[in-house]
């Protein structure tokens, strides 16, 4: 049995491979010596060997003399802008008479903005894998890392997921950079800081961590700062990894940290004292800490007159509550508590479900997971194919079930509600864990009534009481009696920074901020 | 206040007017025909007990010795609650389903309470409880018909004082103020805590009751519904909320939540201050299952029950001015 086993599972042609060389842990490629070498040719070998240049296309290494000395320029070719380096780099170098140096090489030679020497390969090499050009110079112990830095990159536009009709229409992009100067640009403040930090072991992605100095509490910074630091994993990419390497607590559905693709509101919450965090190639930026109450606001919440936030406040909520607890309560009313429904619509009920052969508990559900598994395929088809999607679905779903006997139309009616209740959900993440819950709630629905609902509820505030945000705790925005952080005051009223972050600076503007009523 | 400070406020709200909401009305009723000589008379007991902790705050001295006793005493009553709440439960509305899972669900629900952060989650609870409840009464009590809270005394004079002192009792849980101040990052909050919490069990205890009293056995025929009610009728509104008194189960449901996972907090919590190797979220569990145990059988309780209904009064009434003595 065993020689069997061997023989139908060994793949002979890949019997040279080792499976020690490829575990985790385990570098495929020579050690990196630390130190950049004196020698002209240590330094080429090294980073021939490193870079497997015989291998990788887009590793260009060009060899030339500058003065009496042999140099190397080594770049990535898809990564820079090759004029720069041709113009500013190159012929520079070339044309010197006289022997290079150290010296020559930093302050007259290379004509770039931003031009770094460094004794350490480790640097060299993380430049470079960013777009900076390498230049090694022989007899110099040190390499010079030029920012040629040229990636196709998209440009800045309208966000996908917070659009607004009454705001700036300007979204993150993938470069960090680039968000950052967003930012910047809304905060406009010299107390705004923008640290660099690198995650992975691998990977080393930078991520950049900005606060407002004078603001921001510094236990916080350096709460986020050690997360940070303390993370020991080969690769990142994501700010929807790293989110899930800072979070309090793992086990829970509900997200802990604010995701936004909007500068101005990332500036909003730089300005009430919370740590933003921007990642090399996510168009997305990290808040913390933050309350629940933040999932459910807009960033035009602010933008428009407090009386029509506060009536879209209260109207996306009504929404959010129906997305996950609508058909949980239909469940239970029509199995448990039907003494609730008015007689005549508990008869159109039960005339509509009279030919459907399932109980209402399995028509609901396959009726919400058809509406998941829609709405997945829809995000995942070219645009083009979105809206034939959508018809097929509201064809098949809709009339064609109904037609069939396979569905209760009073189903459809709960299921739309459902999902027009969670596409108003400001907040993707949370919109997902909602899904999920939806799915827990209907089956304690079916299960104990108006009981089964209750104890959900409880368990999930329970869990959400005890649940933090870097440390804050999520519920915040119902401690005391205050209705700030859930409702918008006149924007004159507003005084007080939010105390979730615990700003060093309370104070948002003076008591009376309109100093023109006063004469 | 500090936030500490509210949630503890929002505890022992929740602690004394939960109890009152979900069992004292009814049981008083029962007892004497009316409410409103009884009303008075907790109130005003009430009162004197809070006054009292009020006045002795930060002077108690708790013995060492009693600690155990009462977290023993604590989970006594909670077991006889959740044998009390699931049996009520059971046979109101969900006659067709096990009794045990009823069981079952309540002290799920009370572990997983106690474990998180069961400040906060009465803080939350407590405002929503309440105003739901007031709310669900002016939809449903009667117009008019206070018979039930003020006729004249009932069933006498003797039977409200000879009965109803005993079911003072269930003001057991007044105890817990005393070790709230565990709870609060400031010391010095306790007097404010027991006031707020005297000034708002006050407010809540009198529109609770009012309105159970007045609801209670009211077969609610139509012309006996609030003019608010009735509005809503006319304009149409009012045809889908049909029975609306069913909704009530879910305020029902987390108020019996909340109480019971409080009890557990608190039961754990006293026991875990006798022996310091002990930590609170140790004993949560063991304790839960022992309640759980103890409420599933629990008509072998029913004799200690009508003890404890007619002793438990001592413990808060009497413990204030033990604990100044033993202080001396």
């Amino acid at each position: 049995m065993k020689k069997l086993f061997e023989k139908l599972f060994t793949d002979k042609e890949n019997k040279s491979f080792n499976l020690e060389s490829s575990l985790p842990g385990k570098v495929a490629y020579p050690d990196i010596p630390k130190y950049i070498f004196p020698s002209y040719q240590d330094n080429l070998d090294t980073v021939k060997a490193v870079f497997n240049a015989d291998l990788s296309s887009d590793i260009k290494i060009r060899e030339f003399i500058c003065g009496n000395k042999k140099a190397f320029i080594v770049f990535i070719e898809s990564m820079i802008d090759s004029n720069r380096i041709n113009t500013h780099i190159l012929a520079p170098m070339m044309l010197v008479p006289a022997d290079a140096t150290e010296d020559m090489v930093e302050k007259s030679l290379v004509v770039v903005n931003q031009l770094m020497a460094s004794d350490l390969f480790d640097d060299a090499f993380y430049s470079l894998s960013l777009g900076d050009c390498i230049i090694f110079v022989d007899g110099v112990k040190k390499a010079f890392i030029c920012d040629v830095k040229s990636w196709e990159r998209r440009s800045v536009q309208p966000p996908v997921s917070e659009a607004v009709i009454y705001g700036p229409h300007e979204g993150f992009t993938e470069n960090f950079k680039t968000n950052g100067a967003l930012i910047r640009k809304n905060v406009r403040s010299p107390d705004l800081i923008s640290e660099m930090l690198k995650v992975g072991k691998v990977s080393k992605t930078p991520i950049s961590l900005m606060y407002m100095k004078n603001i921001a509490n510094e236990g916080l910074v350096k709460e986020v700062k050690r997360r940070i630091e303390m993370l020991e994993t080969d690769y990142i990419f994501q700010l929807g990894q790293l989110e899930q390497f800072l979070e309090d607590k793992t086990f829970t559905l509900t997200p802990q940290f604010l995701t936004t693709e909007r500068p101005d509101r990332a500036a909003e919450c730089l300005i009430e004292g919370k740590v933003v965090i921007l990642m090399h190639g996510s168009p997305f930026a990290l808040v913390c800490p933050v309350t629940i109450s933040e999932f459910f606001t807009t960033v035009e919440d602010k933008y428009v007159r407090f009386p029509f936030s506060n009536f879209m406040k209260v109207i996306r909520l009504i929404a959010i509550l129906s997305s996950f607890l609508l058909p949980g309560l239909y469940i239970a009313l029509i199995n448990f508590h039907i003494e609730m429904i008015p007689s005549n619509l508990l008869f159109a009920i039960e005339a509509s479900r009279e030919a459907v052969p399932f109980p209402s508990l399995i028509e609901l559900l396959l009726m919400e997971l058809a509406f998941d598994i829609i709405r997945e395929a829809s995000l995942r088809v070219p645009s083009s194919i979105g809206s034939t999607l959508g018809i097929i679905g509201a064809l098949i779903i809709g009339q064609a079930a109904v037609e069939a006997s396979l569905v209760s139309p009073i189903s459809i009616i709960i299921v739309a509600i459902t999902g027009i209740g969670s596409f108003a959900t400001p907040n993707y993440e949370l919109n997902m864990s909602f899904r999920v819950l939806r799915y827990i709630y209907i089956i304690f629905g079916a299960l104990w009534g108006f009981g089964g609902i209750a104890f959900c509820m409880f368990v999930h505030l329970a869990i959400l009481s005890s649940s933090k945000s870097m440390g804050a705790p999520l519920f915040s925005s119902f401690s005391g009696f205050s209705m700030r952080h859930l409702f918008d005051y006149p924007i004159w009223k507003d005084e007080e920074r939010h105390t979730t972050a615990n700003p060093k600076q309370t104070k948002l503007q003076a008591k009376i901020s309109r100093r023109w009523v006063k004469k | 206040m500090t936030l500490k400070s509210k949630e503890a406020v929002a505890v022992a709200i929740n602690l004394i007017c939960a109890k009152t909401f979900l069992m004292v009305p009814v049981y008083f009723k029962r007892l004497t025909e009316s409410g409103s000589l009884i009303t008075v008379l907790y109130v005003f007991t009430l009162a004197a007990v809070f006054l009292l902790i009020y006045l002795l705050s930060g002077k108690i001295k708790i013995p060492k010795f009693l600690y155990p006793i009462i977290a023993i005493l604590m989970v006594l009553v909670c077991s006889i609650n959740l044998f009390e709440y699931s049996t009520t439960v059971s046979a109101l509305f969900f006659r067709t389903t096990p009794l045990f899972i009823i069981f079952l669900f309540f002290t799920l629900a009370m572990i997983i309470g106690a474990y998180s952060n069961i400040g906060k989650l009465n803080l939350f609870f407590v405002p929503v409880i309440y105003i739901t409840v007031f709310l669900m009464l002016l939809f449903t009590f009667s117009d008019g018909n206070y018979y039930y809270l003020f006729p004249v005394l009932g069933k006498g004079f003797d039977a409200v004082f000879s009965d109803g002192f005993f079911m003072l009792s269930s003001l057991f849980e007044v105890i817990i103020l005393f070790f709230i101040p565990d709870m609060l990052e400031d010391k010095k909050d306790v007097k404010k805590v027991t006031a707020y919490t005297l000034i708002f069990s006050f407010i809540i205890y009198l529109i609770i009751t009012a309105g159970c009293l007045i609801t209670v056995h009211t077969d609610l025929p139509e012309n006996c519904f609030s003019p608010l009610f009735l509005i809503l009728r006319q304009i149409k509104i009012g045809t889908y909320f049909q029975h609306p008194d069913t909704a009530f189960l879910i305020i029902y449901f987390l108020s019996a939540f909340l109480y019971l996972s409080g009890i557990l907090y608190f039961a754990s919590h006293i026991l875990s201050k006798t022996w310091r190797k002990l930590s609170k979220k140790m004993l949560i569990i063991p304790f839960g299952l022992l309640i759980l145990i103890l409420g599933v059988n629990g008509e072998n309780l029913m004799p200690a029950t009508s003890y404890l209904n007619k002793a438990l009064w001592i413990v808060p009434f009497i413990f204030p001015i033990f604990a100044r003595r033993s202080f001396k």
